[in-house]
């Protein structure tokens, strides 16, 4: 097949003429000069500043190129016709450049495609690590805009300023122009090229922006200082005045304390019986239809940047890139990023030995502290190109639909919309009692309680995974919080301050659940550790936060979050008091518990702990893990877990507060997938299966 | 179809506020006529004994009878004027009012007609299931919103098989068992009816998740109930164990009753006679059934709505616990209510077909009502047709409250049997009843140290069970050292200390 047009090529000069762009003398003096020095006319117009590079670009037509990208594709065998043309049908469909399918296909490498685009261009293509850029024409200031378009200054020639790009556009070329501010032209170079130039040079700016940017302009939200004097102040004098009123009226103290505790885990309770049954209604698994997504128009599908930050994951990638893969949406409207630790030498060798499509970018991290997943993705996060973006892990297996439910989902909410978080659950469900416990919570949270929280706005803790943000939005707010590790948690209640809805998506991401106990207390105390480190933060002033929250919001902000640490480091508490008491039979206790607290106190541990049981069990009837249903009666064990890992965070909250406790992933024996029937039948032969996991 | 216009709001609102008023009024007929409802008279005194104690605690209310209807009586007690035991007919007649303001909600999806909606909803209220829970006094027009919601939660599993419906059956239950001790027998016979409410695929896969979903909060709501009892009583199984507990149903009276003396102990033959009940009393239930016969999720619902009150009433009555079928057969009626706010009459020949069966079943209801009427109930007919119910001044019970409440010195009285004697009094002060400290150190002394004991004549029903006669069992007769006979009247005594 051949796409090369038919007949005679109009003179350049000409050209630009007739479009007004260069008069006759400047047409004559250029053909003198290019008799006297050589060189291209079109080069000598740039070069002179006659005519900016958006409207020489502009007025090239394909006459004036070597033929079609495809056909010198076609031509150079780098593609077998056949492919050609898949890709021009895919193209109809995507709405994307035939490069870009290509190259998302992985059928040629980038840098064979930069080749051929610079054929096609009649431009030069360099290879930045060997032709290096001349630092000194960088602008420190535009790093972001130049590794978020793929574009750097290159060198000067012959008077004229070079930019290697890796694409040729009109809105590159303005962008350009505006940022440069004087005549250019262009040379072709492969995108990791510059991805791999710009992180040399601005290895200190990225690492610098995505570590003290939140704190440099938004201290107040910024938990790199755990307590603020303010509230140790507060501490201090509530400490002192508790001591005094212990002292003076021990049993009255204790009493209202006592009474405190009990009416907060009352309506702690109550609020979590309310987000049950509002979080339960049906529509909230219908909000984006099936039917919806097949009608999508996958033309109009904006570039979807996917985070997919990994430590020492080099056994899951192959998996996660599979997923996204198998993804419904135009693969060459992804800009996939692998971001990288420095020193993770074991995945980044996995990565490139996997031979990934041209779609997947790796970006290394620097070494810096704090070493948190936010700072890995502030980093990532200037090399983005997507209008929306999205987090994955690398142990996730999305819903192959999600990013286009996701885009539904945006365009459907209201235009304060700026995050919609995904359901998250988990492939190995039935591996273990910690993987069930595991599975039934993630289920309360992610299919009753988040969708109702986004129903009586009251602010949403994102999840670690599968929230997808529009990009601007995410940008405006400075990213994540690197110094917070529930980073996700921070960014949601701080959306909600600045006036931003975060809604909810029935989609789910599936994903590893943790089938060993001190792997659960590890990740669960960082949780909880960054459960309070948000806590703190947005109660630096809490009348501020009650008048952007409003009543319900700080109210539900309150007893959610707060509700969460509370209940964790009071559980064992309880359960020790009641133990003794039950086991001794002991009157001491009975002077704190006149019967007004005593009734509630029994409502709580009967009642309340009982529903809070049954809410589990209704997590796995939603879900239809009927199996799970018997094994809810073993929560209370769960709990105790629960408290483990909330006093470990406590005191790392003290000692270490921005220490990121990794969890390890890739432990399960099942096979990771979306498809739940499939991981039903490797859950009965987990053994067999198991390579899936770690091939 | 004229007749299916929408109708508003405000107009259904008043017709079914009219409605209540009936009933008010129906209530104040009945009180005026001498009617008095052992259960509410029951009730009332343990509410204003457990609230006039010295110190106000739980366990005042005692574990013998499920404490949701007692919680909604203690308002009352603090509204001046009802000291005189109306509270408990008030409660009745709010919970009716509850019922149909709820059913007049729901029956919006069926785009009712105004005059369809009133003749529907008179003759819902005039058939005697109704009315007397509604009139009564009971706790049985709260075991009516109960068994409503529980319905509904029925009809909502099979149509729409969505989470809230499963939350509601389960927390209605929860309720239900607070409300009246007859919902173990409720829940226990809907257990094998799960199977025709459930979707087939659910059972298929997990019937051991459905019955949890839906029993464990039952289950969490006796183990709660058991261990207050324990707690507070020393014994996880005091609400079953006690004489006087009324979670025994009539157990220990079964002479006093003779449906369980025809058909105590038994499953079949309760079950056969309950069906004949049904059948005369709610006929429109088995029109509802066969006018579904095609309609697949509507029969199912038809069909728990006719066979779940019979298994329920066979299973209580082969334990001893259901006095007359109508404790759980006026159910039927808050069912029925709901069973119509899914009924889609479309032609006016449906229509005028329900309203012949309900026409029907009234007749029936009444028939059945005063020919198989226990003491109660024919009391409560007879002050219906306007006839006075016996002399008050012949009213042991109720005379020596009145005179307690003129002498109202510290009196050492068991309340359990004595409900009657503290309603007429009109309150607990003073009273050293059975779960005060007080009265226990009294029953350990050979001469209790109070100003005045009341005590039952030891031979009568009440008198058999009176921890003072068991105590002191020479007391009526001979009283005690110390203390001087005050008061001898139609079976009660009044001795007061000397000096006092």
């Amino acid at each position: 097949m051949s796409q090369s047009g038919g007949g005679a090529k109009p003179r350049i000069g000409e050209l630009l003429m007739g479009r007004g762009l260069i008069s006759n003398d400047q047409l004559e003096q250029a053909l003198l000069l290019q008799k006297l020095e050589g060189g291209r006319l079109g080069d000598i117009f740039l070069a002179k500043g006659w005519v900016s590079a958006v409207d020489f670009y502009d007025a090239l037509t394909d006459h004036f190129r070597r033929g079609r990208i495809g056909d010198l594709l076609l031509e150079r065998e780098l593609i077998t016709e056949k492919q050609l043309l898949e890709a021009v049908e895919t193209q109809k469909h995507w709405g994307t450049r035939l490069g870009d399918i290509i190259q998302a296909r992985g059928w040629v490498k980038p840098y064979v495609l930069g080749k051929t685009l610079s054929e096609h261009f009649e431009k030069p293509n360099v290879d930045l690590l060997r032709d290096r850029i001349d630092e000194s024409l960088i602008d420190r200031d535009s790093l972001s805009i130049y590794s978020g378009n793929l574009f750097v200054p290159w060198r000067r020639q012959g008077g004229l300023l070079k930019v290697a790009v890796v694409d040729v556009n009109p809105q590159l070329l303005r962008m350009v122009d505006q940022l440069v501010g004087e005549p250019f032209d262009i040379v072709i170079t492969s995108k990791f090229d510059i991805i791999w130039v710009l992180q040399e040079i601005g290895n200190q700016f990225y690492t610098e922006k995505s570590v003290h940017e939140l704190a440099n302009s938004k201290p107040e939200f910024s938990a790199s200082e755990v307590f603020t004097a303010k509230q140790i102040i507060f501490l201090f004098i509530w400490m002192t005045f508790s001591v005094i009123t212990v002292t003076i009226w021990p049993v009255n103290s204790l009493v209202l304390f006592n009474v405190l505790i009990s009416v907060f885990l009352l309506l702690n309770f109550g609020l979590r019986i309310v987000l049950t049954w509002v979080g339960g209604d049906k529509h909230f698994d219908n909000l984006v239809t099936d039917e919806e997504v097949l009608a999508v128009d996958e033309r109009s599908l904006p570039v979807y940047s996917i985070l997919l930050p990994m430590y020492h994951e080099a056994a899951t990638l192959p998996n996660i890139a599979q997923a996204l893969r198998s993804i419904d949406y135009p693969l060459s409207k992804l800009d996939i990023k692998l971001i990288l630790e420095h020193d993770d030498d074991e995945t980044i060798d996995k990565a490139k030995e996997l031979g990934l499509e041209g779609i997947f970018e790796i970006i290394r991290v620097p070494d810096s502290l704090p070493k948190t997943k936010p700072k890995a993705c502030n980093y990532a996060l200037h090399f983005c190109r997507g209008e929306l973006a999205t987090i994955y892990d690398g142990e996730d297996a999305p819903e192959p639909d999600q990013l286009k439910k996701a885009v539904i989902a945006f365009r459907k909410a209201p235009e304060n919309t700026a995050v919609i978080q995904a359901r998250l659950n988990y492939f190995n469900v039935a591996e273990n009692w910690l993987t069930r416990m595991f599975t039934m919570e993630y289920s309360l949270w992610f299919d009753f309680y988040l969708p109702a929280l986004d129903a009586l706005r009251i602010p949403i803790p994102l999840g670690g995974t599968s929230n997808h943000f529009k990009m601007d939005v995410l940008r405006e707010m400075e990213g994540w919080d690197p110094y917070n590790v529930t980073e996700d948690c921070d960014l949601g209640v701080r959306l909600t301050q600045a006036g931003y809805r975060v809604g909810v998506l029935n989609s789910t991401t599936f994903e590893e659940a943790n089938n060993s106990i001190p792997n659960w207390i590890r990740q669960r105390s960082r949780w909880l550790k960054g459960y309070m480190q948000s806590y703190l933060v947005h109660m630096r002033s809490p009348i501020k936060l009650y008048g952007k929250l409003g009543f319900v919001g700080f109210w539900g902000f309150q007893f959610f979050i707060g509700g969460t640490i509370v209940s964790a480091l009071l559980t064992p508490v309880m359960f020790f008091m009641y133990i003794l008491w039950l086991g001794t039979s002991t009157t001491m206790f009975d002077p704190y518990f006149p019967p007004v607290v005593l009734y509630i106190t029994l409502f709580n541990l009967l009642i309340a702990n009982g529903f809070l049981i049954y809410l589990f069990m209704l997590s796995g009837f939603k879900r239809r893990y009927f199996s799970l249903i018997p094994w809810a009666l073993t929560v209370p064990l769960y709990w105790l877990l629960q408290s483990w890992a909330g006093y470990k965070g406590f005191w790392q909250l003290i000692h270490n507060p921005f220490y990121w406790e990794k969890t390890h992933h890739g432990l399960t024996t099942f096979e990771v997938t979306h498809d739940m029937g499939a991981a039903a039948k490797s859950a009965a032969r987990p053994a067999a299966s198991g390579s899936g996991a770690k091939p | 179809m004229r007749q299916l216009v929408s109708r508003t709001g405000l107009e259904g609102k008043l017709f079914l506020a009219l409605l209540v008023l009936m009933v008010t009024g129906v209530t104040i007929w009945l009180l005026a006529h001498g009617f008095m409802s052992d259960s509410a008279v029951s009730r009332w005194a343990t509410v204003i004994a457990a609230l006039g104690a010295e110190q106000v605690v739980l366990e005042n209310f005692t574990f013998l009878a499920p404490h949701l209807p007692l919680y909604l009586l203690v308002p009352f007690y603090y509204i001046p004027g009802l000291d005189g035991g109306a509270a408990p007919y008030l409660l009745s007649i709010m919970a009716s009012a509850v019922l149909l303001f709820l059913w007049g909600h729901h029956l919006k999806e069926v785009k009712l007609s105004q005059t369809r909606l009133a003749l529907l909803g008179l003759l819902v209220v005039i058939h005697p299931g109704f009315l007397w829970a509604a009139t009564s006094g009971s706790h049985i027009a709260l075991s009516m919103v109960a068994f409503y919601l529980l319905y509904r939660a029925s009809q909502h599993i099979i149509s729409d098989h969505d989470i809230h419906s499963y939350i509601s059956m389960a927390v209605t239950f929860v309720f239900f068992f607070f409300i009246d001790g007859s919902a173990v027998f409720i829940f226990v016979a809907l257990i094998p009816l799960l199977v025709v409410i459930a979707p087939l695929r659910t059972i298929m896969v997990s019937p051991m998740g459905l019955y949890l979903i839906v029993g464990t909060p039952f289950a969490f709501a006796v183990a709660t109930w058991a261990y207050l009892n324990w707690i507070f009583e020393g014994s996880f199984m005091h609400f079953i164990e006690h004489a006087d507990s009324m979670f025994l149903g009539g157990m220990l009276h079964i002479q006093d009753y003779p449906w369980l003396l025809d058909f105590g102990g038994q499953f079949f033959k309760p079950l056969l006679a309950a069906t004949g009940y049904l059948l005369i009393a709610y006929p429109v239930s088995v029109y509802l059934l066969l006018d579904t016969i095609n309609n697949n999720y509507r029969f199912r619902a038809s069909f728990v709505l006719l066979l779940h009150p019979l298994i329920a009433i066979a299973i209580a009555t082969s334990q001893y616990y259901l006095t007359h079928p109508f404790e759980i057969l006026a159910l039927i009626s808050a069912g029925l209510m709901a069973e119509l706010t899914y009924v889609r009459m479309q032609t006016r020949r449906e229509f005028a077909f329900l309203i012949l069966f309900m026409v029907v079943s009234v007749v029936g209801g009444w028939w059945l009502f005063i020919e198989t009427a226990n003491p109660q109930m024919s009391q409560w007919v007879q002050a219906l047709t306007g006839k006075q119910s016996p002399d008050s001044s012949l009213d042991g019970d109720l005379q020596v409250g009145l005179w307690l409440k003129k002498n109202p010195l510290p009196t050492l009285m068991y309340e359990r049997t004595a409900s009657r004697v503290i309603a007429a009094r009109g309150n607990a002060e003073g009273l050293v009843l059975s779960f005060s400290h007080d009265f226990k150190s009294a029953m350990r002394e050979r001469h209790p140290n109070v100003q005045q004991i009341a005590v039952p004549e030891p031979h009568s029903v009440a008198g058999r069970r009176d921890w003072l006669n068991i105590r002191y069992p020479h007391l009526y007769n001979h009283g005690m050292d110390g203390f001087r006979l005050v008061y001898d009247s139609l079976g009660w005594r009044v001795y007061r200390k000397i000096g006092a």
